[in-house]
């Protein structure tokens, strides 16, 4: 990698010798035990997908409003920090000091006109550029940088940028496609479900870590099946279930995909299919309503969209709660999420407290996310502990239509483009 | 720096009834942790009024003035239903948890509401995981249903119930009008609150 500017291009993926004695199933179907649990795997998958050819969610602009404001985020697991400059355009780059390799920014967001690391006072501008270090000369003739010392061989490394509709996505990878072909276009149509150019309302952010490797958060949001099973809210008041209008589409590299459910007028019936289904609570009454309330906003045939953008970003439209959750892998067995909760800049006051009174449903402590929190840890639990044995996802067919519910076909699509991309 | 998480008492209180008052938030807290300790949840919205409020917030977005909570239950009813969830529909490993409260501080005394709190630390422990984890949170009880501050060291929210799985703390105000009527006649002196 140079010193200064950016990061070098990502090779593509040859076959790698460090994992030479994995080997990828013959069924397409079949997951290995070990993309969850190898410490060579996770580390292979920083360089070669979140450092690699993607575009990952770094921020919303609305964390960054103002001329010197910026926040620290993560690629993969690389801290970096995200700020705008004074003519208003944001920038990421490294958190880490191209002098000694100190993390110096420690704060979760603020303001600031430069960057100074604590450690020896080399200061950096608000695009990342190296702007004064001391004792340049030395003191009284002695010691100091030597004579050819440039700064601008050392800024801090800086990411390609793209913002759309206020959401600030970063990549390692300098030319990258553009955002909207990285998406495709149904994917992109369902980002524009969520961000429509509205300007945003930030109403608050919650970090949690998560006993588990972070594909499963990817394949937890691309599997239809257990959102018709395991969420008593969802299915008991028939926010996502199997009978509902549904919409299963991918990306045509199968790396993004959108689960979109169209919510009945009242409760679902308590119909055969329901019997098979353990957390459907027919005579389960809420004391207080208002909770599960769906206030008519957008002009979409959907009230459920979850959207998962490859690789570490899910966006979540379910009645009237609008959400982003970064994932941030931590080794093979751990994950932080951060959930970032917005509104739009012109809701009433009434819908503000009607969105921030849904994130009982489906924030971090939210009666759907203890569920997917607790069933991604047992999944861990069993796949750490015991004896490896490959999983399967042998649900629906992968030419089936997208109205599919009861399907893997989004999970299989993601691991398609993971083997094309780690080179299994 | 984050912003101070506790607030000086508002006006002198005489010894006695300090301590009066100190021993009825014990008695009130040392009911409500027996009762979630025991996994009685659905017993836990009879600690509140019926317009009672609570709210667990992290430290970051109070101190961000970000009106978002982790939880947030508006009424009785709101509590009720979470309870009768974490007690029948949500799905989650079986666990044992221990509260300890301490630092209790009665921070006001007016209109026969009391307003104070307190620090807590929560140990649970999976069944499988015979290893305790700790939660440390404070609680404030106290009159006023207004937002509730989480002042976390870590800021990291939960992961599988609804209170904090690593480090913090945060400030739960609950209402004890509700048991003020009962107690009244001798509240002057030596109140007696019990759940």
């Amino acid at each position: 990698m140079t010193r200064a500017g950016h990061f070098a291009n990502p090779v593509a993926a040859p076959p790698s010798e460090a994992v030479a004695d994995l080997q990828w199933p013959n069924d397409a179907s079949e997951i290995p035990d070990w993309v969850y649990t190898d410490q060579r795997v996770y580390e292979l998958e920083q360089r070669r997908i979140f450092q690699g050819a993607t575009w990952n969610y770094v921020a919303l602009e609305v964390e960054l409003p103002k001329p010197g404001d910026y926040i620290r985020s993560y690629i993969g697991a690389v801290p970096i920090i995200v700020a705008r400059d004074a003519a208003g355009q944001v920038h990421a780059f490294e958190n880490r000091c191209a002098h000694r390799g100190s993390e110096f920014c420690k704060t979760y967001r603020g303001s600031t006109k430069q960057f100074v690391c604590p450690y020896h006072q080399w200061t950096y501008d608000l695009s990342g550029a190296l702007v004064s270090v001391p004792f340049r000369r030395g003191v009284k003739g002695k010691g100091g940088m030597p004579a050819d010392f440039k700064l601008e061989d050392h800024n801090l490394r800086s990411l390609n940028v793209t913002c759309r509709h206020g959401v600030v996505f970063a990549s390692f990878c300098q030319d990258m496609e553009s955002f909207e072909d990285y998406l495709g276009p149904e994917i992109l149509d369902q980002f524009d479900t969520v961000f429509d150019g509205r300007k945003l309302k930030l109403l608050g952010v919650h970090r949690n870590t998560l006993p588990g490797n972070w594909k499963l958060y990817q394949e937890n949001l691309k599997d239809p099946y257990h959102a018709t099973l395991l969420h008593t809210y969802l299915t008991t008041f028939g926010l996502f279930v199997a009978g509902n209008k549904t919409m299963i589409l991918t990306d045509a590299k199968g790396r993004h995909a959108t689960l979109c459910n169209a919510r009945p007028d009242g409760r679902p019936d308590n119909d055969q299919d329901k019997s098979e289904i353990r957390s459907f609570h027919a005579g389960m009454q809420l004391a207080d309503p208002r909770v599960l309330q769906l206030i008519k906003e957008k002009d979409s045939p959907w009230t459920s969209n979850a959207i998962t953008i490859w690789p570490n970003l899910i966006l979540l439209r379910q009645t009237n709660i609008l959400g982003a959750r970064q994932i941030v892998p931590m080794g093979p067995n751990e994950f932080m999420l951060i959930w970032t909760t917005f509104g739009f800049a012109d809701d009433t006051p009434e819908m503000e407290q009607h969105r921030l009174r849904q994130n009982n449903i489906f924030g971090p402590g939210g009666f759907i996310g203890i569920d997917d929190n607790e069933a991604l840890k047992f999944v861990q639990d069993g796949i750490r502990r015991s004896v490896p044995r490959h999983g399967v996802a042998p649900l629906g067919r992968d030419d089936e239509g997208p109205d599919t519910v009861i399907t893997d076909r989004a999970i299989r699509g993601m691991y398609r483009h993971y083997r094309e991309a780690m080179g299994f | 720096m984050p912003k101070v998480q506790t607030e000086p008492a508002k006006q002198p209180i005489a010894r006695e009834l300090l301590r009066e008052l100190r021993w009825a938030v014990e008695e009130f807290n040392y009911e409500y942790a027996d009762v979630l300790d025991r996994g009685e949840i659905e017993r836990w919205p009879d600690f509140f009024t019926d317009d009672g409020i609570y709210r667990l917030i992290a430290r970051d977005n109070a101190d961000s003035d970000l009106p978002l909570s982790l939880m947030s239950c508006d009424g009785k009813g709101m509590l009720k239903d979470r309870a009768y969830a974490i007690a029948h529909t949500e799905m989650f490993a079986p666990r044992y948890t221990m509260h300890h409260i301490g630092q209790i501080r009665v921070t006001d005394f007016e209109d026969r509401i009391i307003t104070a709190q307190a620090n807590y630390i929560i140990l649970e422990t999976l069944i499988d995981e015979p290893r305790a984890c700790f939660n440390r949170a404070s609680i404030t009880t106290g009159s006023s249903c207004k937002a509730t501050r989480c002042c976390s060291r870590s800021d990291v929210a939960s992961t599988t119930r609804c209170w904090c799985r690593h480090a913090s703390c945060f400030r739960l105000e609950i209402d004890l009008g509700a048991y003020e009527d009962d107690h009244h006649s001798r509240r002057a002196t030596a109140p007696t609150i019990q759940a």
